[in-house]
């Protein structure tokens, strides 16, 4: 007897012995080992966000510098100072034209060049990949300080390199402060998006394309009628996190522009980041710390934040049972 | 026989180097490792070495320092008490703050430790700068101040520029302005006489608390900024007062008329740094900024020499109408509670309070502090220097709320919207145009803070109202001593007492 036919018959006893254990009792070990593999992470969850956001929720009906007791009690003010603030709409909407102007041109600009290196038989396809995905890992901070130094003092370099006279800077600039900081968000996180869409193309099936051209479809009809119809779940969920990350933008603007000029640039973590650290925090440098009241701000922000992602679940929910 | 000689010589050679060794380890063992933070980056140097000299008078004493510039120093050590990772010595770098640290048992009383008294009889007039409410808390003091101060805030004159631009006296000296329709004039001369290459003022154009310097010009003008942490609040009416000061919106419409003028230089991405590199490359004449910019153009440009300083322009008047003002006490230094080595961390407190950092912090250009051997003229190396020393008695005690009542630190001032600095910077770069409605809107919501913050501490129970903030006897062209109220300088008497 063979060490295949051996092994073979080990299986066939395993299968045997598996199908006569009762059904209940085979998926309770599933759903126990299920439970045990998805155990770190509730755990992460619960310390790292749950209790932050319940912790959060009492100190939002208090005033409190971080250090002491917050003791003082205001009740819902903080909520309604945050409301009437045009300063937090401000920089609501400036979070909104960061994320609606930037999701559509880094996906679309992802996609496209996804669709481009996925061809297996590109030259220096590695290093391209390689090329775009080099501002993913380079840290934000520091590369966002290394653009502020190209686009900052007096922007010689940048309009240099455009051929612009007088110089100009536009991080400077209250007109384009706030695009400068979108199109650097978009150069430096479109990487990840493109490994993502490449990953999703690699899903479709060969045989597709194969059946495809047999029966006579162009490039154009196997991109719209095979490609994106497959990958159109995965897109869904590459869009939700696109959406997520950039209602959360901060860093992109905090050091290349500071949130100004006169708060041209500023978005919502960064005005919750100025109330909840006070000091020096930009536009607010008399306001001493109050991290009930940038709680308050964030609770608001998280609520708006939630709506976006019910409705992208929902959206994503139709499109999974229409495909 | 031979083998067993060299086992036996290799033996005693082990023993002997081990005992020789033996005591080294144990002296390495002993050495103390202490951590001091600042958030000093130009005064590097200085505290450098300030540090080498202690470790070189102490060499059983190692001091790691770690200088975290900017604004989250406070963050940092916040977190680092809150995380129990605090250094043993640290730079006080809020007065409000401190006071929540010493309320929270993180700082150690300095009274308690070895020859304290002794200590505290080298500072000049000991009563005045360990005072109760400020540096001492229920009879403990807790730092104390070192430096010896002027003005905070000076105008840079370029006198390269100056000259270059014919704006010279008799004697040959540069005509320094006094106020600033002086200023604005000779910006004028400077632009027309350099071609339009050269500029009257620079300023930051990203940093904000650069920009609100500017409105210091009001200081002198109008004791503008009389109570500590209420900018523009008068302690004489007890109203804030950024639109009724006339001060404040002809400073506002002196530079927009400066910016429409092309008087002021036009990069607006430049920081506080860049402004003052741009200043020493000549790009304009006029800068505002403290004695720290002597010290950082010692590193930045040890060539550049053309400058001199003199006190900040006047508006709208010819005789100042105010001072600067400060505290009686004050805080630099302060020991962790935490610590694990206290009585290291007091030999270098004493250290950085005495005559070698006084000499080396004078020496690396930073101005003197109460231990400063020798008089200030042996200091003055330049110009600017002999300015800055000739001001300090341009700096005088204001009133305190706190050395009143100290539970004024229990009022949180929590400002929506811009603050004075950025509605400054809104003004300059034109996107405030109305600066009336702008400086109405500042006092609006001033208030409406401080109300809230009188309230919510009153509601809780703290004992404080808007009256603490007011000194109707306070003459603001004469020192003024802050008294404590009748129930405070009974606690003080009775904590004496004990």
């Amino acid at each position: 007897m063979s060490s295949d036919d051996a092994l073979k018959r080990t299986a066939d006893a395993r299968l045997v012995r598996d199908l006569r254990r009762p059904f209940w009792s085979q998926r309770r070990s599933e759903i126990t080992w299920g439970y045990l593999f998805v155990l770190p992470l509730i755990v992460l969850v619960l310390v790292f966000t749950i209790y932050p956001i319940l912790g959060s929720l009492r100190i939002t009906l208090y005033n409190w510098n971080g250090l002491d007791n917050p003791t003082q009690f205001v009740g819902l003010r903080h909520f309604e100072s945050v409301a009437k603030d045009p300063f937090f709409w401000n920089a609501f909407k400036n979070t909104l034209t960061y994320t609606a102007i930037l999701v559509p041109i880094q996906l679309s600009l992802a996609l496209t060049l996804a669709l481009i290196l996925n061809n297996a038989k590109m030259r220096f396809r590695t290093f391209y990949r390689t090329v775009y995905f080099l501002p993913v890992v380079t840290s934000l901070a520091i590369a966002a300080i290394a653009v502020r130094l190209m686009l900052g003092r007096g922007g010689a370099q940048f309009s240099q390199l455009f051929g612009i006279d007088p110089p100009i800077s536009p991080i400077a600039s209250p007109q384009l402060a706030l695009p400068s900081v979108i199109l650097f968000g978009i150069w430096h996180s479109f990487g990840i998006n493109l490994v993502y869409f490449m990953a999703a193309l690699q899903t479709v099936p060969e045989e597709l394309y194969d059946a495809a051209k047999v029966d006579g479809a162009n490039g154009r009809q196997q991109l719209l009628s095979i490609t994106l119809p497959t990958i159109r779940p995965l897109a869904m969920i590459i869009l939700f996190f696109a959406v997520l990350g950039s209602l959360q933008v901060f860093e992109q603007s905090f050091v290349l522009t500071g949130g100004g000029p006169y708060f041209a640039s500023e978005v919502v973590s960064g005005y919750i980041y100025a109330y909840a650290f006070g000091g020096s925090a930009v536009g607010r440098s008399v306001t001493s710390a109050n991290i009930g009241y940038a709680s308050a701000a964030s609770l608001f922000m998280s609520l708006v934040v939630l709506g976006v992602t019910i409705i992208q679940a929902i959206v994503l929910r139709s499109t999974r049972k229409a495909s | 026989m031979t083998n067993k000689f060299v086992n036996r010589a290799l033996f005693v050679t082990l023993v002997v180097l081990s005992l020789i060794t033996l005591p080294g380890v144990s002296r390495a063992q002993d050495k103390v490792k202490i951590t001091f933070w600042d958030w000093w980056v130009t005064q590097g140097p200085a505290m450098d070495a300030t540090i080498a000299d202690f470790m070189a008078a102490h060499p059983n004493i190692t001091v790691e320092k770690r200088t975290i510039g900017g604004g989250p120093y406070n963050d940092t050590i916040n977190l680092a008490f809150q995380g129990d990772s605090a250094p043993d010595v640290f730079v006080v770098e809020d007065t409000n703050l401190f006071k929540s640290y010493i309320a929270n048992g993180w700082v150690l009383p300095l009274s308690g430790l070895p020859d304290f008294e002794k200590w505290k009889a080298t500072f000049p007039n000991p009563g005045a700068n360990f005072t109760n409410g400020v540096n001492v808390i229920d009879g403990k003091a807790y730092s104390a101040p070192l430096f010896v101060q002027g003005p905070w805030l000076q105008l840079y004159v370029n006198t390269k520029v100056y000259k270059d631009a014919g704006l010279v006296n008799a004697d040959g000296s540069v005509k320094l302005p006094k106020t600033l329709d002086e200023m604005i004039a000779n910006s004028r001369v400077i632009k027309d006489k350099s071609g339009g290459k050269v500029y009257g003022f620079g300023v930051s154009g990203t940093q904000g608390w650069a920009q609100g310097w500017w409105w210091w010009n009001c200081q002198m003008t109008s004791h503008f900024f009389s109570v500590g942490g209420l900018d523009g609040f008068n302690a004489l009416t007890g109203k804030f007062e950024w639109s009724t000061n006339p001060c404040i919106k002809q400073d506002a419409q002196a530079l927009v008329k400066m910016r429409d003028e092309k008087l002021i230089y036009p990069d607006a991405s430049i920081d506080d740094e860049g402004a003052r590199a741009k200043f020493a490359d000549g790009s304009f004449g006029h800068l505002i900024g403290g004695s720290w910019v002597i010290a950082g153009w010692s590193q930045t440009h040890p060539n550049f020499k053309d400058y001199t300083a003199t006190t900040l322009p006047l508006v709208g008047v010819t005789q100042p109408g105010g001072y600067f003002y400060k505290t009686p006490g004050g805080q630099e230094f302060a020991i962790s509670a935490k610590s694990q080595h206290p009585n290291e961390a007091w030999e270098l407190i004493k250290w950085l309070y005495g005559p070698n950092m006084g000499k080396t912090w004078a020496d690396k250009g930073n101005g003197l502090t109460f231990f400063t051997p020798g008089t200030s003229d042996k200091y003055a190396t330049n110009d600017a220097w002999k300015s800055i020393f000739a001001m300090t008695p341009l700096n005088i005690d204001g009133p305190q709320p706190a050395l009143r009542n100290p539970n004024v630190s229990k009022v949180q001032f929590t400002l929506n919207g811009p603050d004075p600095n950025a509605v400054l910077g809104g003004i300059l770069s034109g996107q405030i145009t109305d600066i009336d409605a702008a400086l109405k809107d500042l006092d609006a919501r001033m208030t409406t803070a401080l109300n809230n913050g009188l309230q919510d501490a009153t509601a809780a129970g703290t004992k404080v109202s808007l009256d603490d903030f007011i000194f109707k006897d306070w003459d603001p062209t004469k020192p003024y001593q802050t008294q404590p109220t009748s129930s405070m300088a009974a606690t003080m008497a009775a904590t004496a007492t004990k």
